[in-house]
């Protein structure tokens, strides 16, 4: 709310109205203060007082030497408990621990006038009883009373303390999130964290991060930390024995500091948060941190939230690096363990030995006596006793070969062999295990000439390993055993038709001691290690084994021998062929196979929290989708789709926990809908797990790639699958608890925050953004051009850039930028953006952004440098129009206004226009003014703008009134385009800027106008004797007046003292003291003292009037009887003598030093000759002192001016003169002196008279007396009376104006035979309604003087008229 | 001092009688005194023996008071009436010469 700035009634009612600070600033007794009684302040005081009171941004004002503090209501909070007292009181008292910082600042203000910005200033204050860091940015400018005199200081402030610590506390989590990613360690978590913490010192100034394992809690690493004689606090150990507090809330204690802990950090904390860190969900302590309490911030809420926070990143890295820990222990557990189980089998092995033998050898010896033959029941029992036996026999030998074959210590013994034919015997051997499986053995051998070298013993393992693996894992169908030859290589391959093996466990089946898990073969009994015994005997043949498998297809593996190269002779060593015992192995496993069973009924299985969870099953083979579907609804709500499409929209209207799909599908297919899910902002997250009949690590790899979850390839057991999906489900649900916590987390953030993708969409913002720029989150995505663009739809390049910064390459912190944008609801919102582009997303490009509302911030700033602009170029300006001029050409500019005028206002009440843009048309401004008289009725109402608009609505114009309400100037501004609110804060606040400046401009002019008549007044006679002209011009530029000085004196003998002197100095100061330097100097001429004892006197006298010292004065004095002069100069410019034929000299000889500057002695004198008609001319140095020209050049010029215009009169000599310089006007007071020594027979007179038709009876008086003394006849007398007195009028009336600054100049003389008149003004145009009217009676004034005279001439150029006027003389005795 | 203007009716003749100066400074006094003395309907008299000054704004005001018919006395040889002569005054208006009496 705006209310008039005066009371009309009460124009200087000494009340402040307004807020709190209002009323105290009302009540307050400022007797005492620099700034003295309430009643007494000066309009520029109040004006300011007012401004600061009005605005709602924290501002101060400083005053006077003491630099008493006022300040306003939005200052009053951040002043904390200096508030209410510090009104009033001197500023070193207030502020007295930040005086050593601003109190320099504020004095060069007030010494120099010269204003400060400070940005982002630290100040350590004390608001709330204990030191406290803040931060500001705050500018001081000076107040000047009207005569220019800094009085006070202008201080807008603003606080950003919370801003800094904001960002740097964010700057601190989020370096201590990215130690999560590289630290794997949790020791090398808590160095990192602790290193992070060190750069942190305002933040957090010392931390002591411990670890928990079993024997207690372990210092790991500290920052900040000089000494530390103290453990734990004993609560906070004991803690660690206490259940488990809230999950994923570090709960944190404050606490002094321990005796024992040293920090080196200053000033030195006195406080500390302690929490413990825990396992993930609240679970057992596993560390805790100390961290220090930065004792100049106040702790509260936020920071209590932000320790709390560092706490808990702290956590999750611990935690992270603790998974890893763990992992990476178990991955070395289980190397250690297969070693210690390969020797463990090894040494068992060697054990059973002994044993085996010592039963099957009289096992075998019962069997084989024929001597006592055994019962027929006995000898069965005892068969399976003997076949067993060497069943165990035989798996022992394997495990021991194995590990011969493992440790290198099997030597091959290389013979030749006929592989075709010896391969086709082993294969035979297995023709009947093979018939009495079902299964039909396809022999495809071929006969090979060429031998191979192998080890013959081995080659039957091999051969025989492969096909009895095909037995054991074949339940239908046929085994195929091919061989072929190839050039330097055979390749022996057997294929089934068996359950094949899945293709994760490819890599797994020539590992040792691996047996398939998921398959179901005919026995589940095994040591494990045939096929990788076959591959160690592989390898050492130099061959290789691979294998290809489709699971529920078969397997083929293919064994390649090099043919290799030995002694063709050599004989094959005896050995026993293994050939019965894998026989014997194999039919065991037929004989039982009834017994197998395959596990058709799950066995109950523990889903733990999954329960209840949704999964959608898309497959599109109707017997498979019943039977995941009936798999899988045991554990959680399963629902269905038959293809990709179909599957979209049940999760569109239902998004699943876990999406299962089938990769084959008609239609949109398996990735086709992992693409569709991965692009969907709702479903990038879900679950998805990829089945497909394509076994083998490529297509798995395919399927990961594609951002699948889990891939499963078929055939599956039904455990496998529902532990993938049990897995994948918790999985997904740990991730989203993230996204929610992360959701969560971003809700919190006061600043606005916006994800960017690739393509330039907002992807996400929070509920900040929302209020900031008004479009929420309800309505992501934005896309490019974004809605909140100003300039719709073009892109600032600060805006493109925030866009374009998630391509990554913007380095380091990422970006910072400040940018215009529009609200939702139109106006301007200036925000400040912090980028930073998310690195390694696998998926897309990411960018998040924080958005902070500095508007405030921004047009604060705005309206300081409109306002320092404003200033700035007010600072030259000095009368009213050249302030409004400048007023008006800067709020144009800040409007952006097409045209511009300042309207003043006539007595009667008419506008005149008094500055104007170059648009701007002088009748468009006054209607404009006359408008708003009419609008406002004259008073201002409540707002100080008024905004002009057409019959739309659109704004036309901007009317604003400024100056006094005594004399009130209307400011309109043309602008075509909408005016925000804070344009017209902003103009306001220039309006009221300009208002002082007029208040000081009117005072100026007003001021000045009085110098200059005090100055008039103080100069000299007007009515020169005859012979003497003189002229005084003011300087024009800066307006004030000098001591400069001319006086004439009559002296009694009939001698004229003729002076010039200038005192130093300018204003009112140095014209009293030139008054009475002229005073003294004209009493002691009057004593008739030669001009040396005049100055000599003279200097006495300066000595004791301080402001006279250094005066210049030259002084002559001249007998206008024999034309003697005598002279001497204290100092100042030699006066210049031009005799009538042109001769002339400058007077140098007589020149001392000025006024009471040094003692000298007698000063010196010396004399000229002046001839009749001779000019003496004085002068003061502001006539020939010019920047460029040097002084000497300029004397030489004014000398050279009066050589050639030495035919004038002294008046039109002197005019000419001052004219010759006039053309560019000096920095100083001009006053020129001119005497022409006349000759006795021709009298004369000269008179100046000012423009006032007052002036015209004593001229005609003293003209009638005049002629009248010089014996004129009477009709002469009146001739010459009536038509000078015309001539005077005209001069007057039209040239003049009837200004009475201005002068017209009247020279008479008498002539042998006639009286000559000369009148001359300065006068210029005519306004050219006024000139019609005029006409008539100016030319009836001619008339009369052309009736009256015997001659007249008018010549009239821009500069003024002249009119010469001639009347003969009739002697009549 | 005495005025450097005045103007005066006179009671007998209803003349209107005017002393001092007549020039830039005294115009508009003169101007209201002749209009009010032609306010009476009668034709206007004016005596300007008395007057030690007479310009060119005088003789504009007596022109514009020419309707209603104007005399005008003045004193031969007077500034006043070379001024009247030499504007035509006396063209249009009735002037008569009357010895300026303080001067005898």
């Amino acid at each position: 709310m705006e209310r008039p700035r005066w009371q009309p009634k009460r124009p200087w009612a000494h009340a402040f109205h307004g807020g709190e600070m209002a009323r105290l600033i009302t009540d307050f007794d400022w007797s005492t203060t620099a700034l003295g009684d309430i009643d007494g302040w000066s309009s520029t005081v109040r004006t300011s007082i007012e401004i600061m009171l009005e605005s709602r941004h924290p501002i101060m004002t400083w005053w006077g030497p003491e630099f008493t503090f006022l300040y306003n209501d939005a200052f009053a909070a951040p002043s904390g408990a200096k508030h209410p007292a510090a009104l009033g009181q001197p500023g070193r008292l207030v502020w007295a621990e930040i005086w050593p910082t601003i109190g320099p600042m504020l004095e060069g203000v007030l010494a120099n006038g010269l204003g400060t910005w400070s940005d982002d200033l630290l100040l350590v204050i004390d608001r709330r009883g204990f030191k406290e860091d803040t931060y500001w940015t705050f500018s001081y400018s000076p107040i000047r009373e009207a005569d220019g005199r800094v009085i006070g200081v202008f201080a807008p402030a603003n606080e950003l303390t919370s801003r800094v610590l904001g960002e740097r506390r964010l700057a601190l989590l989020t370096r201590l999130a990215e130690i999560s990613v590289d630290a794997r360690l949790v020791d090398d978590v808590l160095a990192a964290s602790a290193r992070v913490l060190a750069g942190y010192p305002l933040e957090v100034p010392f931390g002591l991060l411990y670890r928990c394992e079993g024997g207690g809690p372990r210092l790991v690493a500290s920052a900040g930390v000089a000494d530390l004689t103290t453990d734990l606090p004993a609560d906070l150990t004991t803690d660690l024995t206490e259940p488990p507090g809230a999950p994923g809330k570090a709960e944190l204690a404050i606490r002094p500091l321990p005796d024992g802990l040293v920090t080196d950090r200053r000033p030195a904390p006195r406080r500390m948060a302690t929490t413990v860190l825990r396992a993930p969900g609240g679970g057992r302590p596993v560390g805790s941190v100390m961290l220090g309490v930065y004792p100049r911030i106040v702790l509260d809420e936020e920071y209590v939230a932000f320790l709390r926070m560092i706490a808990e990143h702290i956590e999750t890295a611990v935690n992270a690096a603790r998974a890893a820990e763990e992992e990476q222990d178990r991955i070395t557990a289980l190397a250690e363990l297969d070693q210690a189980k390969s020797a463990f089998f090894s040494n068992i092995s060697h054990e059973f030995r002994t044993p085996l033998t010592l039963i099957s050898e009289p096992a075998e010896e019962c069997l084989a006596d024929q001597a006592q033959p055994l019962p027929a029941a006995h000898r069965d029992r005892l068969k399976m006793v003997a076949r067993n036996a060497r069943r165990l026999h035989r798996m022992v030998n394997n495990v021991l070969d194995f590990t011969s074959l493992e440790a290198g210590r099997v030597r091959t013994r290389i013979t030749a062999i006929d592989i075709a034919a010896t391969t086709r015997g082993l294969a035979e051997s297995f023709e009947f295990a093979m018939r009495r499986a079902g299964l039909q053995l396809v022999i495809d051998v071929p006969p090979i000439a060429r031998p191979v070298f192998a080890d013959p013993d081995m080659w039957e393992r091999i051969t025989l390993n492969l096909l009895s693996n095909a037995l054991k894992y074949t339940l239908r169908g046929t085994v195929r055993v091919s061989l072929r030859a190839h050039d330097e290589h055979i390749a022996l391959s057997v294929a089934d038709t068996g359950v094949g093996i899945v293709a994760s466990e490819i890599p797994l089946v020539f590992r040792r001691f691996h047996r398939a898990q998921s398959s179901g073969g005919r026995s589940q009994e095994g040591t494990g290690i045939g096929l990788a015994m076959v591959h160690e005997l592989v390898r050492l043949h130099h061959g290789s084994i691979e294998v290809s498998s489709t699971p529920g297809v078969g397997s083929t593996f293919t064994v390649s021998l090099p043919f290799g190269a030995g002694n063709a002779q050599a004989e094959a060593p005896p050995r026993v062929s293994a050939v019965g015992g894998y026989l014997e192995e194999a039919l065991q496993w037929i004989g039982s196979s009834t017994d197998q069973r395959l596990p058709s009924v799950q066995p109950a299985m523990d889903v733990g929290s999954t329960g209840g969870a949704t999964v959608l099953v898309v497959e599109d083979n109707p017997d498979m989708r019943r039977f995941l579907a009936q798999t899988l609804s045991a554990y959680w709500q399963v629902s269905v789709a038959g293809d990709g499409r179909e599957a979209l929209e049940r999760v569109e209207a239902h998004p699943p926990d876990l999406v299962l799909t089938d990769v084959m599908m008609p239609g949109l297919d398996g990735f086709g809908l992992l693409r569709a899910l991965r692009a969907g902002r709702r479903t990038a997250t879900t679950a998805v797990v990829l089945l497909s009949a394509r076994a083998g690590e490529e297509a798995a790899v395919e399927g990961l790639d594609a951002g699948a979850d889990d891939y499963l390839a078929k055939p599956f057991s039904s455990q496998e699958l529902i532990a993938r999906v049990r897995a994948n489900l918790e999985l997904a649900r740990l991730r989203n608890r993230e996204a929610a916590w992360r959701t969560a987390l971003i809700g919190s953030i006061q600043d606005g925050l916006m994800v960017i993708d690739g393509a330039g969409s907002v992807v996400e913002v929070n509920d900040a953004f929302g209020s900031i720029l008004g479009y929420g989150p309800a309505d992501v995505p934005y896309q490019r051009p974004h809605p909140w663009l100003p300039d719709f739809p073009e892109e600032s390049a600060e805006w493109r850039a925030v866009t374009e910064a998630v391509d990554g390459s913007v380095a380091g912190d990422g970006l910072r930028v400040t940018v215009p944008l529009r609200h939702r609801d139109g106006r301007q919102v200036w925000v400040a953006l912090a980028v930073s582009p998310v690195a390694g997303h696998i998926h897309y490009r990411l960018a998040v952004c924080t958005v902070r509302d500095v508007t405030a911030d921004v047009f604060a700033a705005q309206r300081q440098a409109a306002l320092a602009r404003l200033t700035g170029h007010l600072a030259p300006a000095v009368g009213v129009r050249e302030v409004l001029t400048v007023g008006v050409t800067d709020l144009s500019d800040e409007l952006a206004a097409s045209a511009a005028a300042a309207v003043g206002w006539s007595e009667a009440g008419n506008p005149l226009v008094l500055a104007a843009t170059a648009g701007a048309h002088p009748d468009t401004a006054r209607r404009a003014a006359l408008r708003d008289r009419a609008a406002t009725g004259g008073e201002r109402p409540p707002a100080r703008l008024r905004l002009e608009r057409d019959q739309r609505g659109q704004v036309t114009g901007v009317v604003a009134e400024v100056g006094s309400p005594i004399r009130p100037y209307t400011i309109w501004l043309r602008v075509q385009h909408p005016v925000t609110d804070e344009d017209q804060a902003r103009v306001g606040l220039l309006c009221d800027a300009l208002s002082q400046a007029l208040d000081r401009a009117e005072v100026f002019d007003m001021q000045h106008t009085v110098a200059l008549t005090l100055q008039r007044a103080m100069l000299g006679p007007v009515d020169l004797p005859v012979g003497c002209a003189a002229r005084y011009q003011p300087a024009v530029r800066p307006l004030e007046v000098g001591g400069d000085w001319y006086d004439v004196v009559e002296l009694a003998n009939g001698n004229l003292g003729l002076v010039v002197g200038d005192c130093v100095g300018r204003g009112l100061g140095a014209a009293a003291v030139m008054g009475q330097v002229r005073s003294a100097c004209r009493a002691l001429i009057l004593q008739e003292k030669a001009p040396s004892q005049v100055l000599q006197a003279l200097d006495a006298f300066a000595w004791q009037l301080p402001g006279a010292r250094c005066t210049t004065v030259f002084c002559a004095v001249v007998d206008p009887g024999c034309g003697l002069l005598r002279y001497s100069s204290a100092g100042h410019p030699p006066g210049i003598v031009v005799h009538p034929d042109g001769g002339h000299e400058l007077l140098t000889h007589a020149t001392s030093v000025p006024l009471a500057t040094a003692p000298v002695g007698d000063r010196p004198e010396s004399t000229a000759a002046l001839d009749t008609g001779t000019f003496l001319v004085l002068y003061t140095d502001g006539l020939v002192e010019r920047r460029t020209e040097s002084m000497h050049v300029a004397i030489q010029r004014a000398l050279d001016t009066v050589v050639a215009q030495r035919a004038l009169t002294p008046e039109r000599l002197v005019s000419q003169v001052v004219e010759a310089f006039g053309a560019e006007p000096g920095p100083d007071d001009v006053a020129v002196l001119a005497y022409q020594r006349m000759t006795g027979d021709r009298p004369m007179l000269e008179a100046t008279v000012e423009a006032s038709p007052t002036e015209l009876a004593p001229l005609r008086r003293s003209l009638r007396e005049w002629l009248g003394r010089n014996r004129m006849p009477v009709d002469v007398v009146n001739a010459v009376v009536l038509a000078t007195s015309e001539a005077c009028a005209n001069a007057m009336e039209h040239g003049s104006r009837l200004d009475a600054r201005q002068t017209v100049f009247i020279t008479a003389t008498i002539g042998q035979d006639a009286v000559t008149m000369i009148v001359a003004d300065t006068g210029s145009w005519l306004e050219p309604d006024r000139a019609r009217d005029v006409a008539q009676n100016r030319g009836r004034g001619i008339m009369i003087m052309k009736g009256v005279m015997d001659k007249i001439i008018i010549d009239g150029d821009a500069r003024g008229t002249t009119v010469h006027l001639t009347k003969r003389i009739t002697h009549v005795p | 001092m005495c005025p450097e203007f005045a103007a005066t009716r006179d009671p007998g003749h209803g003349q209107l009688v005017v002393h001092g100066d007549v020039d830039l400074s005294t115009e508009d006094d003169f101007r209201d005194a002749l209009t009010a003395a032609a306010a009476s309907g009668r034709p206007l008299v004016v005596d300007l023996t008395r007057v030690t000054f007479l310009g060119s704004s005088g003789v504009a005001a007596l022109f514009e008071h020419l309707n209603g018919g104007l005399e005008i006395l003045v004193a031969p040889g007077s500034i006043a009436q070379a001024a009247i002569d030499i504007c035509g005054l006396s063209r249009v208006a009735v002037v008569r010469m009357v010895p300026d009496r303080d001067r005898g």
